[in-house]
């Protein structure tokens, strides 16, 4: 009976955060729904999810010899979060690679953030070798101590997270997990042909 | 809904999983008698406060919790607690959960990602989702815990000092690696030993 009972509250408390949500909808970490429509006059082009934000301090480049975050900014820009010891990052980035290969010649450049994940290492080297055996052939800013990756994705921190910046330095597709590479696909290739 | 289930299966003995599974199981055993109770706590707990951070409600996050702790000092008040065994179970485990939700920092495969991309505009459809694919993370505990219901009494019984001592003590030491920032270092290491 007790035990019912104690049931009963918590199944009601969880009915009672349910209902709780219901009576909300927003969007993570971009304007309201409304607003990223009424960005996109074009059906057919991507939503704007803000501003991106600085992708400094960080815990060093490599190669080394890049400077800042900026100044590797292209027209279009994907930056994305990963962590040399996750399997779906590794998926993320097999489909990332070939439209990087495809598309880098007409201006979209790849700017790879290395925040280890739980248990993962921080070493450079590590990080290096992971690299060359997935594929990476573009700059990889390490963010050790979660700076940049808290700063990007706030409250809703994952691996792997794909991020597509235009030529004015706005937030054009946000994605999370492995997958999505069809819409980053039609994203990119919007952005290259019709600009921010 | 099955590949979201399954995905949550396959990922339970990764890293970010394990992070979240020890304290679940730690409950469980501290929970003794009533791991049932304690487990359905965490369950609650766990799953409520990810949705609130995962969909960006986190600023309700406090409201809710002060609620929560004002409704269940109003039972305990009402009722003696020491009579409340599985009350007590049930709340223990449920402070677990609100804690370890906070730990959660998931590595996110295609069909979670889908559910995580659409959560903030999702509302409760969102949260029954995302409580399915916890299941599955959850999968050795949930074992665990059919495990422990099922087992007669009397053989738990010689047994119950020594689940309360890895139980509370587990607890101890994740909230002690917790501190000082090396939780996921602890996890990293044990899984990799066991690998």
């Amino acid at each position: 009976m007790i035990r019912a009972g104690a049931v009963a509250l918590l199944l009601g408390g969880l009915t009672g955060i349910a209902l709780f949500g219901t009576s909300l909808g927003r969007t993570a970490d971009g304007p309201p729904v409304a607003e990223a429509a009424a960005v996109a006059v074009d059906p057919a082009a991507p939503g704007s999810f803000g501003a991106a934000p600085e992708l400094a301090p960080v815990n060093g480049w490599l190669p080394t010899s890049v400077g800042s975050f900026p100044e590797l900014l292209g027209p279009v820009t994907v930056v994305h979060f990963w962590s040399h010891d996750c399997e779906p990052c590794r998926a993320s980035i097999a489909e990332l690679r070939p439209l990087v290969e495809e598309f880098g010649p007409s201006g979209l450049r790849g700017v790879a953030v290395h925040t280890p994940g739980p248990g993962a290492s921080s070493d450079p080297a590590v990080i290096t070798q992971a690299a060359v055996d997935q594929g990476i052939t573009w700059p990889i800013a390490l963010d050790s101590d979660h700076t940049a990756f808290d700063r990007w994705q706030r409250n809703r921190r994952f691996w792997p997270r794909v991020f597509v910046v235009d030529g004015s330095g706005q937030i054009r597709f946000d994605h999370i997990g492995a997958g999505g590479g069809d819409e980053l696909r039609s994203t990119v290739v919007w952005l290259l042909e019709h600009g921010a | 809904m099955i590949r979201l289930l399954l995905e949550g299966i396959e990922s339970a003995p990764t890293v970010s999983s394990v992070m979240i599974l020890i304290p679940a199981a730690a409950a469980a055993l501290a929970a003794r008698q009533e791991s049932t109770a304690a487990l359905v706590g965490f369950a609650v707990a766990f799953v409520g406060a990810a949705w609130l951070r995962f969909a960006d409600r986190s600023d309700q996050l406090g409201a809710l919790t002060t609620a929560g702790l004002l409704a269940v000092g109003a039972v305990f008040l009402v009722v003696p607690v020491v009579r409340r065994l599985d009350a007590v179970a049930a709340l223990g485990g449920l402070l677990v959960g609100l804690a370890t939700a906070a730990l959660w920092e998931p590595i996110v495969g295609a069909e979670f990602g889908a559910l995580l991309d659409g959560l903030p505009t999702r509302g409760a459809a969102g949260l029954a989702l995302l409580a399915i694919h916890v299941f599955g993370v959850a999968a050795p505990i949930v074992l665990l815990g059919v495990v422990l219901h099922v087992i007669p009494d009397p053989i738990l019984l010689p047994i119950r000092p020594v689940m309360l001592a890895v139980g509370g003590g587990t607890l101890g030491v994740v909230a002690l690696f917790t501190a000082v920032g090396r939780y996921d270092r602890l996890v990293g290491g044990i899984v990799e030993w066991v690998a």
